[in-house]
């Protein structure tokens, strides 16, 4: 049972009036819109109030840790491990620092929510305290509720795209890929990075393990070296402006200008390539000559059917077997020969 | 750039609309009063903590297998060691030290020592190689590097791969709360040997093509932020330098050609500038970007052929001058245009000038003969997009998105000159109280394609499929369901179907189809056990006529692969000293390729890629530093391929082919490693 119900949230309401109670309807309801599973409607209503109300404790961090400390079934003290919990790093919740400018400094209630009548009363077995703002597994509020108490701090050039974004408008919270108490945020690390993605992308895991991939499964490559996850304003959360220009990062061969340039290639690499991993050789949408000859069609060999005869059991066609059109017009991404036109210098 | 800037002021002023708050909850500070705390209990300790960590031990693997150790430097048989370092250093005013080492002892090591002051400098280096092997088994009659001559001693065997090496500086100055500066260097090179093939008059070659690249980047950083806006400048130049511009192979088959000679990637320098600002605008959010470039290249052109035998006068200008030019931006609005609704608006803009000199060139076929003359070709391309999506919360419990696109690329001097693609979706996202939380998205969209212009030999009913008119269709469903607090799964569909409705010749239709389930299962506290299965088609129907004319053949194809994973992780045994994890990886990859011919289908034989890893890590706790860490890992893997079975470097006429086959083996990788805590 929820220590709080309509006679708690109608107590914020009646501190609101003084305050800014007039956004509170909206906010509130909006929020609460956004909420998803379990969490109870009246305990999100009450978070959202507490936060709109700003009704903080009066002794700060001394007063949820005497009560939080390592002996809980939630261990909360690895946050003193982390920049968030560093007293000398500007913008830290527990900054210690005159200059510190508001959130910053304010402790566990920077980022769980004011703390209101929840560490105010001894409560019978059974009963529930007020609720604070909970992340991640054991997240009680919207998405909008968490992101905005993030943000509060982190609305920086790293974010600067996140509204509306890809990830955001799926209903993401921050916490859903970030964990604040650890030492080490998973999905930071190159090492582990892959596996906080693959929560939500499988399919992308199993397309490393297709015949080509790029070095996904040995972390050699990892989701943020060509994504952005906070959304940078480019197709397919793209780091750089272009999906080209990101492929270009690292392939800088390609980048020409040719003399000879190749229409798709010059369009979009994903016309031919798969970026994360294909059945057929070198991250192919489909293998040569089949992809090929879905644009080109001219009399010659360009415009033969190849079939099971032409294998190397049969008629051994140098159009099919080894590197297929590629065995002569291997110059597929430009060319800088005065005789390439045809890609095969 | 107009229009980009046009867009820009209209969403700006779109933004000045009295509308509703975009960030739903902002946190009220008006009434903090920190005057009293002290944090007395705070362990503020924690945070200027020393720690360091080192793990050393062996791993043996079995065989030589280049698929096994593609990318993991574990490409030798025998034993490698085991290095992996962290060490760290934090003082009470924010001054950090961090060293991080891993798999120092194999050609995938990794290194990075970072270290400043939190919120005021930081500077970093980094130093990251990345092994890429391809073969071991490929053969070359060739010897040599820039010039490969034919060896008198037969074939000899040829290791294809490459190796990265990626090197990197990043300083970060923070001069006020609001300002941070950041600037970037970063070296890389690549070397090796990568698979290539070139012809002289039609008889094709495996060359091994020796690669040796360096690409410096720089780039610098400047950003302001208050709360309400946020500035940033940003600039950077990649110099890509290939110290090998052309390759020389001696010809088996006729003493008047007696050399083909290609060239390679042309060195290349880019230049970027960008913009950024996001700001609050009446009470909605705009978020913009506008980047630049600037793409070079000068590289000098080689002869026309290696044949003296044709005499053609060089090219008018002794190398090409290539230079593009790209512009790209991207604005977004969101707003909240009443409690239930939320409206976004966004824009983007692509464009790439070409202003590559004109050059009129007379190629040479195979170092045989002379063509006709024709100019160099090079592109220009403008794709802008425009979007609108409404957000809808008809109930706590339910988000309806209704959005519309319309996406126009123009192409210059294409068959196809331009597209507009309209889109329109609906989703839907329910999530329960009982845990159960479904989506469901259906995306439509036509793509129409301007009158085709013949600019090629194409057969002139034939489509591009990349300029081709299309209808698209995607269905994505998803259901999330947590049963009970140790139980959860989840299932979900993709599909999308694209015709190409004006196409006689070329692709015809694709399909996409993917579907998967998973689970998260925690029988008792110390058991977690997780498992997911994907499976995903890729298919297509291709036409082609070999008379010129209309279709009298196609091709069916279509990859398919289903991947399980299953990973089961143990803690707290023996006295809560041991934790094991196991896992399995099964991708089970297919393509199933047919040529149809007046009816009659004829089904290419197997092309498989079947990828099976079983691994078993056990860490045992030897006091309150020392962890022992033993693993084996397994790895099966069978490929079979058409276009590689049975193909020696004399089986196919014309062709002088590697003769390498696709990976089959098992392998074996054993570990024993010693980490302490220091």
């Amino acid at each position: 049972m929820l220590g709080c119900n309509a006679t708690s949230i109608a107590k914020y309401l009646r501190k609101g009036r003084k305050r800014r109670l007039g956004s509170f309807f909206a906010v509130a309801f909006s929020v609460a819109a956004a909420t998803g599973g379990a969490a109870s409607e009246y305990a999100h209503d009450l978070l959202v109030a507490k936060v709109l109300v700003g009704d903080y404790s009066r002794r700060g961090a001394d007063t949820c840790l005497g009560c939080h400390d390592e002996a809980e079934p939630f261990p909360t003290l690895d946050v003193f491990r982390t920049v968030h919990g560093h007293p000398a790093v500007p913008g830290s919740p527990f900054e210690t620092s005159r200059e510190a400018a508001l959130p910053a400094g304010l402790q566990c209630e920077a980022c769980h929510g004011p703390a209101g009548d929840h560490a105010r009363s001894i409560l019978p077995d059974g009963v529930d305290r007020e609720p604070m703002v909970n992340f991640g597994d054991r997240a009680n509020a919207s998405p909008a509720l968490q992101n905005g108490l993030c943000l509060a701090c982190h609305a920086n050039y790293e974010r600067a795209h996140w509204a509306d974004s890809a990830h955001e408008a799926a209903g993401l919270a921050c916490a859903d890929c970030h964990v604040v108490h650890d030492p080490v945020d998973a999905v930071r690390t190159r090492d582990t990075q892959a596996r906080a993605c693959a929560a939500c992308h499988r399919n992308v895991v199993a397309d490393a393990f297709k015949r080509s991939a790029h070095p996904m499964r040995d972390n050699q490559l990892v989701c943020r070296d060509c994504h952005d996850p906070h959304g940078g304003g480019t197709e397919a959360l793209a780091v750089e402006s272009t999906v080209n220009e990101t492929c270009l990062g690292c392939h800088a061969e390609l980048r020409g200008p040719f003399l000879w340039e190749h229409a798709p290639v010059v369009e979009d690499c994903g016309i031919c390539h798969l970026p994360h991993g294909s059945n057929q050789p070198a991250l192919l949408v489909r293998r040569a000559p089949q992809l090929c000859q879905g644009c080109h069609s001219s009399v010659g060999h360009r415009s033969f059917a190849l079939d099971p005869d032409d294998l190397a059991n049969g008629r051994a066609s140098a159009f099919l077997l080894a590197n297929a059109c590629l065995n002569c017009h291997f110059a597929v991404h430009g060319s800088n020969h005065p005789s390439g036109n045809l890609f095969r210098r | 750039m107009k229009q980009a800037l046009f867009v820009v002021g209209v969403v700006a002023a779109v933004a000045t609309w009295p509308v509703g708050a975009a960030t739903l909850v902002r946190p009220n500070y008006d009434h903090v009063d920190t005057s009293r705390w002290r944090c007395r209990l705070c362990p503020f300790d924690l945070a200027t903590r020393n720690e360091a960590r080192v793990e050393a031990g062996a791993i043996h693997v079995d065989d030589a297998q280049p698929r096994f150790g593609r990318d993991n430097g574990l490409d030798r048989a025998g034993p490698h060691a085991v290095l992996n370092a962290d060490l760290a250093r934090r003082d009470a005013d924010g001054r950090y030290t961090v060293l991080e080492g891993a798999d120092l002892s194999l050609d995938a090591r990794q290194a990075r020592l970072s270290t400043g002051r939190r919120g005021h400098h930081d500077i970093a280096l980094q130093w990251h190689e990345i092994p890429h092997n391809v073969a071991t088994d490929a053969r070359t009659p060739y010897t040599g590097y820039t010039f490969l001559a034919l060896a008198s001693a037969g074939d000899r065997a040829v290791d294809l791969g490459t190796r990265r090496r990626k090197h990197e500086v990043r300083a970060r100055l923070e001069p006020t709360r609001r300002v941070r500066l950041q600037a970037r260097y970063g070296r890389e090179t690549k070397t090796g040997t990568q698979e290539s093939y070139a012809d002289v008059l039609y008889r094709a070659t495996g060359l091994p093509k020796p690669l040796d690249f360096t690409t410096d980047a720089l780039s610098g950083q400047a950003v302001f932020t208050s709360r309400r806006l946020l500035l940033a400048a940003d600039f950077g130049r990649s110099r890509f330098r290939n110290a090998l511009p052309a390759l020389e192979w001696q010809n088996r088959s006729s003493q008047r050609i007696p050399a083909g000679r290609v060239a390679l990637a042309p060195s290349n320098t880019a230049d970027t500038a960008s913009l950024r600002a996001r700001g609050t605008l009446g009470r909605a959010t705009v978020s913009t970007r506008l980047n630049w470039g600037d793409q070079r290249q000068a590289d000098a052109l080689v002869p026309y052929t290696t044949n003296t035998g044709v005499d053609l006068d060089p090219p008018a200008r002794p190398r090409l001058d290539g230079r593009v030019r790209t512009f790209a931006s991207s604005t977004r609005v969101v707003g909240r245009l009443a409690d239930r609704v939320q409206l976004g608006l966004a824009h983007r803009l692509e464009e790439r000038d070409s202003t590559t000199p004109r050059l009129v060139l007379t190629p040479v076929l195979g170092d045989a003969f002379a063509t006709s003359r024709r100019p160099n070709r090079a592109y220009d391309l403008r794709r802008q997009q425009t979007e609108a999506t409404v957000r809808f919360f008809p109930s706590r419990h339910l988000k309806l998105n209704l959005g519309a696109r319309r996406h126009e690329r123009q192409r210059a001097p294409l068959e196809i000159a331009g597209n507009t693609e309209r889109s329109h979706w609906m989703a839907a996202a329910a999530e329960m109280p009982n845990g159960l939380a479904m989506s469901l998205k259906v995306v439509d969209s036509y793509r129409d394609a301007t009158a085709f212009q013949a600019t090629t030999r194409n057969n002139p009913l034939s489509r591009r499929f990349y300029q081709a008119a299309r209808e698209q269709r995607t269905w994505r469903f998803g259901v999330d369901y947590g049963v009970s607090p140790r139980f959860a799964m989840g299932v979900d569909m993709d599909v999308r179907t694209t015709a190409y409705p004006d196409t006689a010749l070329g692709v015809l239709k694709e399909r996409d189809r993917g579907w998967g389930l998973d689970f998260d299962y925690s029988p008792v506290d110390a058991i977690v056990v997780s498992g997911f299965y994907t499976s995903h088609a890729l298919a297509a129907t291709t036409a082609g006529s070999l008379a010129f004319a209309a279709a009298d053949w196609l091709y069916d194809t279509e990859d398919l692969t289903g991947t399980t994973g299953l990973v089961a992780h143990a803690r707290g045994f023996l006295h809560r000293d041991l934790d094991v994890q196991v896992t399995y990886r099964q991708s089970i990859g297919r393509g199933r390729y047919a040529t149809v011919v007046s009816d009659d289908r004829r089904t290419f034989p197997k092309l498989a890629s079947d990828h099976r890893a079983f691994e078993i890590e056990a860490t045992y706790r030897w006091g309150q530093r020392t962890s022992i860490v033993a693993r084996w890992y397994r790895e099966d893997y069978a490929g079979a391929d058409w276009a590689l079975a049975g193909v020696t470097p004399s089986t196919v006429a014309n062709v002088l082919a590697f003769g390498r086959s696709a990976p089959v083996y098992t392998n074996n990788a054993v570990g024993l490693s010693f980490a302490r805590r220091l």
